[in-house]
């Protein structure tokens, strides 16, 4: 059971640490601010807790979809909230107040969906088994784990963008969320809300989903061996919508760059 | 929500129990190039996550009631699933067939 809290932990809580690890290095620095991390943590710690206590009647909603429903949504908000704030990695200009703001709720959104179902866990787990020093020596080891993964990709991010390898972290940056998003196909799936179409093709010979390497990559950009058309559509579709922002982002800033040139002259 | 149960009436169901954390039956035939609704109904006092990389499902199985998932139209071959929370204990195969297993 040490070994389980330790794979659920990195499971459900990893995606958090990278989510962290972009905003404060890329996406948006000034988020680390230590207010917005406060109101961050009080929003967050808020969503966990009422998703906790009432998931169970959430479960049983809408003739028993409600669990898939709501975190079809979250997801998809806490997506557009992360999209339409990441212009600084285009233009380099400062955020305005709501793209800060939505940065908070994108995150805050996306904590929730991921710590909500760690905490099922361990409450499921203190209730059959009891045993705090399993679950404590589980979690400082999960913690370790994602901490010094996130310190590495932390460090990584930082020297591509003092590299000004601006269109390299737009790009992983786009990945990531088109991964976590690509997620909402199978929760529409498992509750035939989205027809369950057969995989494109299966690649589980080379990396199975199962495996470390295949858990890894979906955390990062949303690996999937056997993909259906449904998921590969989705995935296109967010890619595409990064593209749209990138050319209209730079187009802008393009703009305001000759612009300023010429108010110079 | 009514249009969305309809649609689903015709859907063959199988049923699979999960008691001192471990699912029965272990083995659970299905129709191949079919979707199937399986209600799985957790007996035990705690919550359990259903997980099956094969499947590609992942649902939390919360105490004493039951959970709907659909699965399928599946080529045959036998998908492994487990209790993410128990994965040595709650372990299961669902295997699909050509044949009719009604």
């Amino acid at each position: 059971m040490l070994i389980n809290t330790v794979i659920l932990f990195i499971r459900d809580l990893l995606p958090i640490f990278i989510l962290f690890c972009l905003v404060s290095t890329c996406v948006s620095p000034n988020v680390t601010d230590i207010n917005k991390l406060l109101k961050l943590l009080k929003i967050s710690a808020f969503g966990v807790v009422a998703t906790y206590c009432f998931m169970p009647s959430m479960a049983e909603l809408f003739g028993g979809i409600g669990i898939e429903v709501i975190q079809t949504i979250e997801i998809l908000l806490a997506y557009f909230c992360l999209l339409f704030a990441s212009s600084y990695l285009i233009t380099g200009n400062q955020l305005t107040a709501l793209q800060s703001h939505l940065i908070v709720i994108g995150i805050a959104l996306f904590i929730v969906v991921n710590a909500s179902v760690f905490v099922v866990f361990l409450d499921s787990y203190m209730a059959s088994t009891g045993s705090m020093k399993n679950i404590m020596a589980g979690l400082a080891i999960g913690l370790g784990i994602c901490l010094s993964f996130s310190a590495l990709l932390y460090f990584l991010f930082a020297w591509f963008i003092k590299k000004e390898l601006y269109l390299l972290t737009y790009i992983i940056w786009t990945l990531f969320l088109s991964g976590q998003v690509s997620k909402i196909v199978s929760l529409l799936q498992q509750v035939d809300i989205l027809q369950n179409s057969v995989a494109l093709w299966d690649s589980s010979t080379f990396v199975k989903d199962s495996s470390e390497y295949g858990q890894l990559f979906n955390t990062l950009f949303g690996y999937e061996a056997s993909p259906s058309m449904e998921f590969i559509m989705l995935y296109a579709a967010s890619l595409l919508i990064f593209l749209c922002c990138f050319l209209i982002n730079s187009s802008t800033w393009f703009q305001q760059s000759i612009d300023s040139a010429k108010g110079k002259e | 929500m009514a249009f969305y149960q309809q649609a689903h009436a015709k859907t063959k169901e199988f049923h699979l129990t999960l008691e001192n954390h471990v699912f029965t039956p272990s083995e659970l035939k299905i129709p191949a190039n079919e979707k199937v609704k399986l209600i799985i109904h957790n007996r035990d006092k705690v919550a359990e996550e259903f997980d099956s990389f094969d499947l590609n499902r992942e649902k939390v199985l919360f105490p004493d009631k039951k959970t709907t998932i659909f699965i399928g139209p599946l080529p045959p071959e036998k998908y492994e699933y487990f209790g993410e929370y128990n994965p040595n204990l709650a372990r299961g195969i669902i295997i699909v067939e050509v044949n009719d297993v009604n």
